[in-house]
Parts: structure tokens; sequence; C-alpha cells
């Protein structure tokens, strides 16, 4: 996207400086011009070369410095326009004391038309066209002396050509940056489907066989179909593009402990569907987060030891005032009251959850599976407040 | 039984698990639901149709179990899909749905439970259904007609959303086993509720814009 905004917005800016550079050149041709025209008239040949001289100096440096920014600046323009003012007066001074044409005038006219164009907004404009018509009106009507209604004219003559050229370059500017939009649209829907079918794709060929080989007796080897089965489920959560894990980071992170006991041949069934748009994962707070998925981990990792399972189902669901996260397996189970067995759990999951502010249930009996329930406190406000 | 899912490899894998089981018979393995009808290569009587729920694109075959299950239990298989679409797969009229990533053991039981007239809700269902029925009860499910869950149906949808059987969520709720099958019944009941127009309309809405699956 930042290719096309250089590319609009950059070309109408290069296109409007080069059409000040225009102008310049154009007044500076015309200043010349009538100054020579007028030469023999000035009895002071060095004023009159000085003048040219720095009236050349400075269209220079306006020009190379638009040219190489490729654009026109607002304060090159506020400093061309004191310059300007400068000009007519003092080439008033010169012109009155020693007779003869008012040369500054004509390349006033043409300055004008650059101000226009380098000045953003038509107040700005219309504010320096009232100060160079100003410093005209004390150049040509006081101190040169012109003709009262010559010089009310031309003074009003800055006027058109100032807002002319605002109006022309602020429409160029405008087309360029809904060129700019309509290019980074364009460019952002042939990313999407450009993605969209790549994942048609994925989707139809690729994923339906890993989640076959994944399945059944296709793969002898366990930890060769562990792994096909958490690549498969990596790519079903890409291609489908859920963007879950963004919710909060608790889904995230569960998920990745879900694809760590994946690769050692537990296949767990994540279920959150009731959490879907909740606040209840985005209001818990760091410390509750880590133990939940300590807890998490731990559980798991108990049911991968000493379970005898292939499976078991993680789920989180949201109750009044908590986030109520279980595991369950059917494994072999135990007897909660007998002492070795019980004391992993109880020790590293419940210290863990009950230090965060949580509490954990176990029910388990030998043969019959285990039950693993945490329930964490949440802020009120998440907790009612569902999607 | 018949399987259709327009997947050839997944097809197969889903008829090698089954064939493990010994006692069920494939009678049909075909790609599309309109093979299955008078003259195609799986026309025949099926006790159960496992049907995969995407088949050509993004939008599930609602309409496939629509008419299929006139003559036919349906069980609805899909790796995952969106929860409304599962939802909509129900109460179209399918008796259960498992996703293709379900061990083996619990695929033949589906099965099992759908061929002696069961529902077979797993706990990925139980999670979607509870999801959609009760976090939110949106305007389409009004217009559905479906009526609510009484609070043990929810109290059963929820424990088996967690993982437990239904023994198991029987003596949670201090019942026997044989309520918790009539509050699963009845919640297939409720889902099922409405008429056609309502339900077709219900499926129509359901389907959001675009979107990859």
């Amino acid at each position: 996207m930042s290719a096309a905004r250089s590319d609009a917005a950059g070309q109408t800016e290069l296109t409007l400086a080069r059409a000040v550079v225009l102008f310049r050149l154009a007044g500076l041709a015309e200043f010349w011009i009538v100054t020579l025209h007028d030469a023999s008239n000035y009895q002071a040949h060095a004023v009159v070369i000085a003048l040219i001289a720095a009236v050349t100096a400075e269209s220079a440096v306006l020009s190379a410095a638009c040219l190489r920014a490729r654009r026109v600046r607002s304060a090159w323009t506020i400093a061309d326009l004191a310059f300007t003012i400068a000009v007519l007066v003092v080439s008033a001074m010169v012109s009155a004391r020693y007779g003869g044409l008012y040369i500054a005038y004509s390349y006033s006219v043409i300055c004008s038309l650059a101000f226009g164009v380098g000045l953003r907004r038509l107040s700005a404009v219309l504010v320096a066209t009232t100060c160079l018509a100003a410093g005209y009106l004390y150049g040509g009507g006081y101190l040169h002396a012109d003709p009262a209604p010559h010089v009310l004219v031309n003074a009003v003559t800055y006027f058109p050509n100032a807002v002319i050229a605002w109006a022309i370059a602020w429409q160029l500017r405008r087309m360029g940056r809904q060129l700019e939009e309509s290019q980074a649209r364009e460019a952002v829907l042939a990313r999407d489907q450009e993605r969209l079918r790549h994942a048609r794709m994925l989707h139809d060929r690729v994923l339906q066989t890993m989640e076959t080989l994944a399945q059944g007796q296709w793969i002898a080897d366990a930890a060769v179909k562990a792994r096909v089965a958490e690549e498969a489920v990596w790519l079903r959560d890409l291609v489908e593009g859920t963007g879950d894990a963004a919710a909060g980071d608790l889904l995230g992170q569960l998920g990745e402990v879900v694809a760590r006991v994946a690769r050692d041949g537990l296949r767990v069934e994540f279920n959150y569907t009731t959490l879907r748009g909740s606040a209840v994962l985005e209001t818990l707070d760091a410390e509750r987060r880590a133990a939940l998925v300590g807890a998490v981990s731990e559980a798991l990792t108990n049911v991968v030891k000493h379970a005898g399972t292939a499976s078991a189902v993680l789920r989180l669901a949201a109750a009044p005032g908590a986030l109520v996260v279980t595991v369950v397996d059917q494994g072999r189970g135990f007897d909660p009251a007998a002492q070795s067995a019980g004391m992993g759990l109880k020790e590293s999951i419940g210290g863990r959850v009950a230090e965060a502010g949580g509490s954990v249930m176990i029910d388990s009996a030998p043969g019959a599976g285990t039950v693993l329930e945490i329930t964490m406190p949440v802020t009120e406000a998440a907790s009612v407040s569902r999607r | 039984m018949a399987i259709v899912d327009d997947h050839p490899v997944a097809r197969r894998g889903l008829q090698s698990i089954l064939a493990e089981a010994g006692d069920i018979e494939i009678s049909a393995a075909v790609a599309t639901p309109a093979e299955l009808g008078p003259g195609g290569p799986g026309a025949g009587r099926h006790d159960v149709i496992m049907l995969d729920l995407y088949h050509d694109g993004d939008q599930p075959c609602l309409d496939a179990i629509e008419s299929l299950r006139q003559d036919h239990k349906v069980l609805v298989v899909s790796a995952s899909g969106r929860p409304a679409d599962v939802l909509g797969a129900i109460r179209a009229g399918a008796c259960g749905y498992v996703t293709k990533l379900a061990d083996p053991p619990m695929l033949i039981a589906a099965v099992h439970t759908v061929a002696s007239g069961g529902f077979a809700l797993s706990s990925q269902l139980a999670d979607i259904l509870q999801g959609e029925l009760t976090a939110a009860p949106a305007a389409a499910e009004v217009a559905a007609g479906t009526p609510a869950l009484s609070a043990r149906e929810e109290e059963t949808l929820n424990l088996i959303a967690q993982g437990l059987t239904h023994a198991q969520a029987a003596s949670r709720m201090g019942v026997s086993r044989a309520t918790v099958d009539t509050y699963v019944e009845r919640i297939r009941a409720k889902l099922h509720v409405g008429n056609k127009a309502e339900l077709a309309r219900a499926a129509i809405e359901r389907r959001p814009a675009g979107g990859a699956r």
C-alpha cells in the first residue's frame, strides 16, 4: 500500500512542483525582457543589475528546491511571497526615481499563480494574494504613481489568478488521493481473493487428505500420526482464518498447549463456542490467564502420563462472575482420597489456581475417567455482558 | 449405511474406520447426495447416511439434509464448520454431528446411536448448541419457533459439552441415566420444532455473506 501511496499523491505533488517551476521561469523571462527593453532609461545600471541578479537567484533556488523535493512546501511559498513583495517595492523605487516602466508587475502576476499552487488552504491563498496586492498598491500606486483605475484593475487581477490555480491544484490533489485510495482497496481486494483461492485449494485438497491420514490405521508410527494431526489442525486454523487467538490471549495460549500435547499423542477437543464474542476473555488479567494456562497444561500432561487414553475434552464457558474451565478424560481415573494419586493434581494445579483467586474441583474414580473443573472469578461487568 | 463425502480420500478414510467396527455395513460411498437418488450409484435403502456438511463451496448442504431425512437417518460429519451452520444442520433434521477428527470409537458410537434412533450429541455439538441457543437468543431462533431450553436441559448440554458421558452427567445432576437420555431427546425435539418454511428462512438468514470456512 505504501507503494501505491507514493505513486498517485507523489505524482500529483511532482506535477504541481513542476508547474511552479514553469510559472517561475515564465515570470523570470518576462522580468528580463521588460527590464532589458527599458534598460537604456535607467541611470543606475548597478541597481538594476543587482535586482535582476537577485530575482534570478531566488528563482533558481526555489526551482531547485521544488524539483529536488518533488513537491512545493507552504513555507517556501510564504518566503517567496515576502521576496516578491520586496521586489515589487524595490523595483518601484528604482523606476520611480529614474523613470520608465514598472518592471515588476507582470513578474508578480505570474508569481501569484504559484502561490495558488503552493498553499493548501483557500484562506491562506486569499491572505497571501491580499498581501501581494497591497505590495503592488504601495509600489505601483504610491511609489510609481500609476493612474488609479489602472492600478485597481491590476491589483484585482492577482485574485482570479491565484484562486483558479488553487482550485486546479486542489482538484488534482483530491484526484491523486482518490486514485491512491482505490489502488489501495484494489490491492487489498486482490490479496484477499488470492488468499481465499489458496485457502480453498488447501482446504479441498491437502487438508482433507491430511485429516484422513491423521485418522485410523494409515500411519503406523504414532508420533508421525500425531504430527500429521497437529499439522492438520494448524492448517485448518490457517485456511479458516478464525482469528480466535486474537480475541484473547487465553485461547491462543491454550491452543498452543493443545498442540503440544497432540505431539504426545493426546487428541484434545477444545470447546469454547459459548465464549465467542464474550467479553470475559478480554477482562481476564495476566496473572489469572497465566494460572489457567499453567493449570490446563498440567492437567493435560497428567492425562498424557496417567490416564491411558488418547483423547480429552477441554472446555471454556462463562458462569456468573467466573470463567469455568474443565478438562475431562474418559481414562482410567483414580481415587481422589488416596494420597499418592491425588497429590500431584491438588498441589500443582490447585495451588496455582488458588493463588490467582480461583478454585479447583476434581472428580474421579478408578475406571471412570477424571473431571477437573477450574473456576476462575472475573470482574462482574465482564461476566454480565455477552456479545 | 451410506457415506456421502466429495473428497475421495476422506471417503475412503471414513469407510475404513467404520469397517473396523465389524457390525457396520457400508452400502454406498458416493461424492454427492444426488447419487443416492433413484438410478444413482448409491440408490437403495440405507439405515444411516453419513453426510459431509460442506460440499461444493462455502454453504452447508442443508437442503440435502432436508430431503434425505424423509427416508433416512442423517448423521452429519464435518471437520469443522460455522456453529450456526451446524445448528442449521441439526434443525434441518440431522440426528447428530461428529467431527472428522473424532476418535474412531466416537465415530462408531455416533453411528450406532443414530442407527438405533438416538441423537448423537457429541461434546463439540453440545458446545455449539449451547453457544448458539443460550448465549444470544437471536431473532432467527424466535422466528423458527424454538422453545427455550429448560434449566435442566441446559445443564445437560453444558455437562456433555464438557466431555461427560450421559452416565457421568446423570450422576453429576443426581438423576438417572435414562433421565439424561430423555433430556437429550427433548433438546433434539425442541430443535426440530418449527415448520419447514420457517426453517428454510432461518437457514437463509444464517448464511453470512462471504467468508471462508
